[in-house]
């Protein structure tokens, strides 16, 4: 069987359908969880876009290079990730995304306001991207560049 | 309520703050000042965080001190730091302000979640 791979497209769809089919998080959400999001992948200048309404994800998505500056222009919450090694400690390792901010691994920029409003459903989210991220396979940083070459994202 | 209340409630918060392990042991890496501000009074107390470990309170009466400033009423002040008030609550409500870093911000709240939690 095709394993799952971590940072692609089918990967995202995945965990945006599983978080809106998890009645936890969406009740989490409901009335506090409106938010533009983005995660940007500095070395690799791709990001992730997530925009979210009234609790229900509606778009999950990579964002090639060539529209990351359009898509931080829109963003409420931006998320800068020093390079693709960090973003797969989420998936690999038991730390959390706050932590990594706390440490100073993941900086942020926006709506501290709304950022606070989303963090248990953040939270949440967390630890089904972790459960999901037990059945995937992680790429190496050479093969996930050449993914998202083969993909149009660079 | 007085200002030796005030700072004797600052005071209760660092010991809880300095004796929590998991706390430490998560801002062993944060160096920080932060200015915690009476309106009232127009006056306020610095502290001086070092590799995670609050070193220094000290008395202030400059708003220019401090990375991270924290604002508001000194009775909502004192009740925020006795953990009769959530702090979150305090700052989506706009009952305090809060300004500094969003780093440093999300490190206040991790903190309140760890005390009061």
């Amino acid at each position: 069987m095709k394993k799952l791979i971590y940072g692609t497209q089918e990967f995202l769809d995945i965990l945006k359908n599983t978080l809106n089919n998890d009645e936890k998080f969406r009740s989490l959400g409901k009335e506090d969880y409106t938010a533009s999001e983005i995660i940007i992948i500095k070395d690799l200048k791709i990001g992730f876009w997530q925009k979210t309404i009234d609790g229900e994800i509606k778009e999950l998505f990579l964002i090639p290079k060539n529209k990351i500056s359009e898509y931080e222009r829109m963003a409420e919450i931006s998320y800068y990730i020093e390079n693709y090694e960090t973003v797969t400690k989420l998936c690999t390792e038991n730390i959390s995304f706050i932590q990594m901010i706390i440490d100073g691994q993941i900086d942020v920029k926006g709506n501290l306001k709304k950022l606070k409003k989303i963090q248990s459903a953040n939270e949440r989210m967390e630890k089904i991207l972790k459960e999901i991220c037990k059945n995937s396979l992680v790429l190496n940083k050479e093969q996930y560049i050449k993914w998202l070459a083969q993909n149009n994202f660079l | 309520m007085t200002t030796e209340e005030f700072e004797s409630t600052i005071k209760n918060f660092v010991d809880k703050y300095n004796n929590n392990l998991k706390i430490q042991n998560m801002l062993k890496k944060w160096n920080a000042e932060l200015l915690i501000w009476s309106k009232d009074d127009n006056a306020g107390f610095i502290i001086k965080v070092e590799n995670g470990k609050v070193v220094d309170i000290s008395k202030s009466t400059s708003f220019n001190e401090g990375r991270i400033k924290v604002v508001g009423e000194r009775r909502i002040l004192i009740d925020m730091f006795k953990g009769l008030k959530n702090p979150s609550q305090l700052y989506l409500n706009g009952i305090i302000e809060v300004y500094g870093p969003e780093r440093d911000q999300i490190i206040l709240d991790r903190i309140v979640e760890e005390i009061w939690g």
